[in-house]
């Protein structure tokens, strides 16, 4: 599903210096998968994320998502590749002018979908994360949690193939971020492949999942020796 | 096509005039003053617009009216005087040729005089024979657009005739009222221009401010997958629905000051019929006058949304690193 090999992400600093904040990045992860990402902060997490979501490309190496060369990705291509992802911010990233309805549905009003099957879809997966009483209501009125939950419908709402959550629970407490955690591994027991970017290390140990640990811009060597898969204790 | 592409398309215009609604309600003072700006740059561009039609249309009016008349050397006989009543009646733009003889010019005065100076008749200077003359009639075919120009060229041309003494075409002032509603009217498409120029910077400079403010929007629609297409098509239909607005209130605004001044025509012109030719815009017109104004909304929108591009609202970010 995911590859990525010898993957690097370097940006020019201030003083001319080259920077990686990915260097030789070597990860897989196959469909269907649950992945915890780790790692201090300025260790390539977001970056990998902005790779994964085609924000951004990597300076050299190969990155592909079902066989789609992301580096090679432009114009409406690049569009239609991240349709089928669903991304999840940490600061939830609503549109605070649209209703909690008018939010989820944006992956649909994008295809162009008719406003009957918009409709019927978001109120089906409004129920999915216990919200479809809240519809009409403005992401400011919801609390830290519900938003979140909104966030997570409307990268619900198409059906992705591939879920990229980026410090989802970053700002909730223990108790929402396990709900929240919970309609994670919901979409994935569906079939979907879930990337999750946390610091929280007791929730990843208590969720049993495979984890992989980005320490500088790679993964570190110790882990890789155990066959990718990690698990982070600290 | 299909139910569903019909629902699609609702779908797709709906979520693009909300858009424009939208945009109207957060930024109401942007918005206000866009649309008064282009609704006094549309009511000016329309009311030159009317008035260049009608002075037009009174030119045309009055070109229907010419008359041109022949004055014959006294040295040309009648059968060279029909010889040439016949090579006029070949030119396409002649539909008819009466012969005036001398007789029947002085009868045709002495009958017009009669009424206003009986004794002037008596006078001996006036019973001095008038020339011979050809009265030319202009085809039909002519529009009466055309008509003062063809009679200011056929003038010319007769004049070089053989026989041929003087051409006159009784209301020759047309010529110099019809030159100077030219020069007004291409005045007024150089000002139009120019003013729907300035429209164009100011549809620009508020679809800017939009984007400006919805850039976060617009990132977060990049990422879920929006295409080029459906970022930059609300803001073009933005650019068309206040422009529509804009073109409708200017139509209104000319509609009442035209009918005003109509009226208060008619009370001090009655005797010239002029205002009898004025009208408004046609259907027709109005139409292209929405038409126009919403290409102009739209060609300002592009231009400030061409800066938009493949992850344009991302590349302003400085973040991301990691």
């Amino acid at each position: 599903m995911i590859s990525f090999a010898h993957v690097y992400k370097t940006y020019s600093g201030s003083r001319g210096q080259e920077i990686h904040a990915l260097r030789d990045l070597n990860v897989e992860i196959a469909r269907g998968e649950f992945v915890f990402l780790t790692g201090p902060s300025g260790a390539g997490k977001t970056t990998f994320f902005r790779l994964l979501s085609a924000y951004d490309r990597a300076t050299s190496g190969y990155a592909t998502v079902a066989g789609v060369r992301l580096n090679e990705l432009a114009g409406n291509d690049l569009a239609f590749y991240r349709r089928k992802l669903g991304v999840v911010f940490q600061d939830f990233r609503l549109l605070k002018h649209k209703t909690v309805l008018e939010n989820v549905i944006l992956p649909l009003v994008i295809r162009g979908e008719s406003l009957a099957s918009q409709r019927e879809r978001a109120m089906q997966v409004l129920e999915d994360v216990g919200l479809h009483h809240k519809a009409q209501e403005w992401p400011e009125q919801l609390s830290g949690g519900e938003q979140q939950r909104v966030a997570i419908a409307r990268a619900l709402i198409h059906r992705p193939g591939l879920i990229i959550a980026d410090e989802p629970t970053g700002n909730l407490d223990p108790e929402l971020s396990e709900e929240i955690m919970d309609l994670f591994e919901r979409a994935n027991a569906q079939g979907t492949t879930v990337v999750v970017a946390t610091h929280d290390h007791e929730m990843v140990r208590r969720r049993s999942k495979r984890t992989l640990r980005l320490l500088a811009g790679q993964v570190s060597e110790a882990e890789l020796a155990k066959g990718g898969a990690v698990w982070d204790h600290r | 096509m299909g139910p569903s592409m019909i629902s699609r398309l609702q779908a797709m215009l709906g979520g693009d005039l909300a858009h424009a609604w939208n945009s109207a309600r957060r930024q109401w003072g942007t918005q206000l003053a866009t649309f008064t700006v282009l609704s006094a740059t549309f009511a000016i561009v329309v009311f030159a617009s009317v008035w260049a039609l009608n002075l037009q249309r009174l030119v045309a009016h009055w070109g229907e009216s010419v008359q041109v008349a022949v004055y014959l050397h006294d040295e040309l006989g009648d059968l060279e005087t029909a010889k040439l009543r016949d090579e006029l009646l070949k030119d396409p733009r002649i539909q008819s040729v009466e012969v005036v003889t001398k007789k029947m010019a002085v009868e045709s005065f002495k009958g017009q005089m009669a009424s206003y100076a009986p004794d002037l008749l008596d006078d001996e200077q006036f019973a001095t024979p008038f020339p011979a003359s050809l009265k030319l009639r202009l085809s039909d075919q002519i529009t009466a657009q055309e008509r003062v120009k063809t009679v200011e060229g056929l003038a010319v041309e007769l004049k070089k005739l053989r026989g041929v003494e003087d051409v006159s075409y009784g209301q020759s002032w047309i010529k110099s009222y019809a030159s100077s509603v030219d020069l007004l009217v291409g005045i007024g498409v150089f000002l139009g221009m120019v003013l729907l120029a300035g429209s164009l910077l100011v549809i620009g400079n508020a679809i800017r401010a939009g984007l400006a403010a919805r850039r976060e929007e617009i990132e977060i629609m990049e990422l879920i997958g929006a295409t080029l297409d459906n970022l930059r098509r609300p803001y073009l239909v933005e650019g068309a629905a206040i422009s529509f607005a804009s073109i409708l209130a200017a139509l209104l605004l000319n509609a009442f000051v035209f009918d005003a001044l109509l009226q208060k025509m008619k009370g001090q012109l009655a005797f010239s019929h002029i205002a009898m030719e004025l009208r408004f815009l046609t259907t027709v017109e109005v139409l292209t006058a929405v038409g126009l104004a919403v290409a102009v909304g739209c060609v300002g929108s592009w231009l400030a949304i061409r800066q938009m591009n493949d992850g344009w609202a991302a590349a302003r970010r400085s973040g991301g690193r990691a």
